[in-house]
């Protein structure tokens, strides 16, 4: 991105990535504030970042920063609270029906989550999503396998 | 089968991420935080002048905390502080200008100290000190916390904030001209036996909910901090 017009390219892309990104979030199982605030935060990330190397895919750039921002907030949050303070699991809202694809996904690992959801929600192809996740292509493929595998295990039990 | 398995789940997420409500637009920027470039400008001179002029205060008014200018804590603490105000320019924010000697440290990896935590969405701040990590028996659901002294804000009720837990009402304390409502939550042994609790006190100053919770810290101490509370400029 060049500088000028710069904030209204980005305001524009991020405005086209916002409610993938954030549905994306919230299926790995951030708390809708906790998703915007990740956002938030790759919004900034993104108006601060060099403009030598351009954002390749706007939308994994964005679900990829507000991701590790918002498991950066997630260990800081439980290593603080007092253990007599968290009597509630990672879900977003105790009294929401999940469906079965949410529980299943967010019993993977957070790499899991992040490739499933860059590959089938985001949208990445296996490159891209190796790219973003700075990962080879190789990996991408064998993570997807283990948690299609796993997701569909845990669906099934669920029925 | 693979290509179908994938198939099959991936749309099945597709499906239901479709069914995730999304905030209204207005939310999706971080206006409060986002600024153009000259303002980011203006802004973050006057912190510099701002932290300078603390710096300055310190040396010429001896305070608690920071401990002194130009150490790793101080450093620490006016930094956490400095970011709550950038976030939050006219709220009014409460600043301890005392806390245990045990906090008055950056703390480690585990329990770093200070701590300042700012929920855009919702509009609060929170700094905590955090002390020594605790270690909990296993098959307890959290294995460890930091000892910590935390101020913060709340637009949710305290009760809320304290996802349910039950606290026990002791004395209220008379401060900073209200009533501040004190309670305290169970008592935990960690790994060693050693027993720890939880302090909570909550008030409503000048229309804004307050809270100051603490792991660890005697109702004294506490009270203590809850008293050296000054508005930051």
């Amino acid at each position: 991105m060049e500088a000028g017009v710069d904030r209204v390219r980005w305001e524009s892309a991020y405005r086209g990535a916002f409610l993938q990104v954030y549905r994306g979030l919230v299926a790995m199982g951030a708390r809708p504030d906790e998703a915007e605030d990740a956002l938030h935060d790759a919004f900034l990330k993104g108006l601060e970042r060099s403009t030598s190397t351009p954002i390749s895919s706007v939308g994994g750039w964005i679900f990829v920063v507000a991701s590790r921002s918002w498991r950066r907030r997630r260990i800081r949050d439980r290593l603080i609270l007092p253990w007599t303070l968290m009597t509630k699991e990672e879900a977003p809202r105790p009294d929401e029906a999940q469906p079965d694809v949410f529980v299943a996904l967010r019993a993977l690992t957070l790499r899991q989550r992040q490739v499933l959801v860059l590959r089938f929600v985001i949208g990445m192809s296996q490159e891209e999503t190796a790219e973003l996740l700075d990962i080879a292509r190789g990996t991408v493929a064998a993570t997807t396998h283990q948690a299609i595998a796993a997701m569909r295990i845990r669906m099934e039990v669920a029925r | 089968m693979n290509s179908l398995s994938e198939e099959s789940v991936g749309r099945a997420l597709l499906n239901a991420v479709a069914g995730i409500s999304a905030p209204p637009e207005s939310r999706w920027f971080p206006d409060r935080r986002a600024r153009s470039g000259a303002r980011m400008a203006i802004v973050a001179v006057a912190a510099a002048t701002l932290i300078l002029l603390s710096g300055i205060a310190i040396t010429a008014v001896p305070r608690t905390v920071p401990a002194s200018p130009g150490d790793p804590f101080s450093v620490a603490d006016e930094a956490a502080w400095a970011q709550v105000r950038l976030t939050f320019p006219s709220a009014v924010i409460l600043r301890p200008t005392w806390v245990p000697d045990e906090f008055k440290r950056t703390g480690s990896g585990d329990c770093p100290s200070p701590t300042a935590s700012v929920q855009n969405a919702n509009g609060t701040y929170a700094v905590t000190y955090l002390g020594t990590l605790i270690r909990m028996p296993p098959g307890s659901k959290n294995a460890q916390a930091c000892t910590r002294v935390e101020v913060k804000t709340l637009i949710v009720t305290p009760e809320d904030s304290f996802y349910g837990v039950q606290l026990v009402d002791v004395a209220p304390i008379n401060a900073r001209g209200t009533t501040v409502r004190v309670r305290v939550g169970p008592r935990v042994s960690d790994v060693n036996g050693q027993p720890h609790q939880l302090i909570y006190m909550n008030w409503l100053e000048a229309g804004t909910s307050y809270e100051l919770n603490t792991l660890d810290v005697n109702l004294a101490d506490l009270a203590r901090v809850l008293r050296s509370l000054e508005p930051i400029k």
